[in-house]
């Protein structure tokens, strides 16, 4: 970064720790930044700090919300009783463009040994109260079909089960648009397991 | 390494990096504990789906080294171990052995026996309901092959019969003589070790450790572990959280403190 003036650097530095940014995507950013109007930068700026400040956890299903409960929680048309849970934000979002009209829970983790990560980090606690609290019908555990998220899966599953509750997984298999003969044995096990009627 | 060259390995750990790769950490047969990019990783049906979770069995081919990475180039799996992720306690104690290696070994430096320690563990663990004492017996075994076995039989300090007093800092047993600052362990709990070491790896599933033993077994491995790092290692944290060290399922797969 020789050559560079001051004010450049930092904001390189800044925008390298945002993730998936790496210096040369930086440097694109900040002359991109520079050469700007100052109304348009003003704007991005103010946005990003509104978003900072307003942006809260929903106090019933940790979904990023600027309101409290959020607009999920709040919507008197979903099903009031089914809740999905799942590990983050993102994972909220997906399952909203598919169309599910249920609740959510969103742990924002899954238990990691090697990271320290366990149930107490996890907004587990927080969802067993939930349960206690409302009348719930089934919970759907939807977390990642990976080795920590099935862990998680069972973990849960465990906690909930001798509530009287209906715990479900969402199901494995075969992705729409894939080809079978490109699948490991796993997912194919999965799939076989998994099968249905038709 | 300028040509690919396809190898064994167990997958300790990975994380995602970027949009689309994830940064893996592999034990290999021929090279030991590497860190490799799978490029594309997080989207690919085709090179890496579904190999890359810890404690799978896969074949990689790797390829040079760009910034202290290898490349992978693909991942076949060979056994999945899915028993692993059906119980919570297996998961658990699993992780624990997987980090020893992870920060116990150093990259490219190939330990012999380990792969095939590491191998026969995960396969033991994936069909295990005592994963709390296989791993105990399998822990002081990796510690062994490592270097930092424990001395279990003479007076580690003056070479005269021993008593049941382990020492941290000397890694084994003491005379009583030699007891200052040891840890009172039971006779039980260093036979079952002295035969987890001395036995075959096949033989290490039938060998009994009490809950009691245990408790006992896991503070002293925790304690050795920590002397000789200076750290705790983060699973221990974790078993912490869900209930303790003992074997009883119940304990580490359900009861949410």
């Amino acid at each position: 970064m020789e050559g560079y003036a001051r004010p450049v650097k930092k904001l390189v530095e800044e925008l390298s720790k945002l993730p998936g940014i790496g210096e040369k995507t930086a440097l694109r950013l900040t002359f991109h930044i520079l050469s700007s109007p100052k109304e348009d930068m003003e704007e991005l700026a103010r946005t990003i700090l509104d978003a900072k400040e307003s942006i809260r956890l929903c106090s019933i299903c940790f979904n990023l919300s600027d309101s409290d409960p959020c607009g999920i929680c709040s919507n008197g048309h979903r099903r009031e009783r089914r809740i999905c849970i799942v590990e983050n934000v993102n994972d909220l979002l997906a399952f909203e463009r598919s169309g599910f009209r249920g609740r959510y829970h969103v742990l924002h983790g899954v238990l990691a040994p090697m990271k320290g990560i366990g149930p107490e980090d996890l907004r587990i606690g927080e969802l067993v109260d939930r349960v206690k609290r409302e009348e719930v019908d089934e919970v759907i555990i939807a977390t990642n079909p990976d080795t920590a998220g099935e862990a998680t899966a069972i973990y849960i599953s465990k906690l909930l089960k001798p509530m009287g509750v209906r715990v479900t997984r969402i199901a494995f298999g075969v992705p729409m648009g894939s080809d079978i003969e490109y699948m490991d044995e796993l997912t194919l096990n999965k799939a076989i397991e998994g099968r249905r009627e038709v | 390494m300028t040509k690919p060259q396809r190898t064994e390995a167990i997958v300790i750990d990975s994380f995602d990096y970027g949009e689309s790769d994830r940064i893996v950490t592999l034990y290999t047969r021929i090279y030991g504990k590497i860190k490799g990019m799978a490029k594309g990783a997080r989207r690919s049906r085709k090179r890496f789906q579904n190999t890359l979770e810890s404690f799978s069995h896969v074949m990689v081919e790797v390829k040079g080294r760009g910034k202290g990475l290898y490349w992978l180039n693909y991942s076949v799996l060979l056994e999945g171990f899915e028993g692993i992720m059906e119980e919570v306690e297996r998961f658990t104690y699993g992780n624990l052995l997987l980090e020893m290696v992870h920060t116990l070994t150093g990259e490219g430096y190939p330990v012999p026996g380990l792969f095939h320690l590491l191998l026969s563990y995960t396969r033991e663990l994936s069909r295990t309901h005592r994963a709390g004492a296989l791993t105990l017996l399998y822990a002081f075994r990796l510690l062994s092959i490592l270097g930092y076995g424990p001395h279990l039989s003479r007076c580690v300090r003056c070479g005269r019969p021993s008593e049941p007093l382990f020492h941290l800092r000397e890694g084994g047993l003491v005379c009583r003589d030699c007891g200052e600052g040891a840890v009172r362990v039971s006779p039980g709990l260093v036979r079952s070790i002295k035969v987890g070491l001395a036995f075959p790896l096949r033989a290490i599933p039938r060998i009994t450790v009490s809950g009691d033993q245990m408790e006992e077994g896991f503070g002293l491995l925790e304690g050795f572990i920590e002397y000789h790092l200076q750290r705790r290692l983060k699973t221990f944290r974790f078993i912490e959280q869900m209930g303790g060290r003992r074997d009883a399922g119940k304990d580490l797969s359900g009861n949410h403190p």
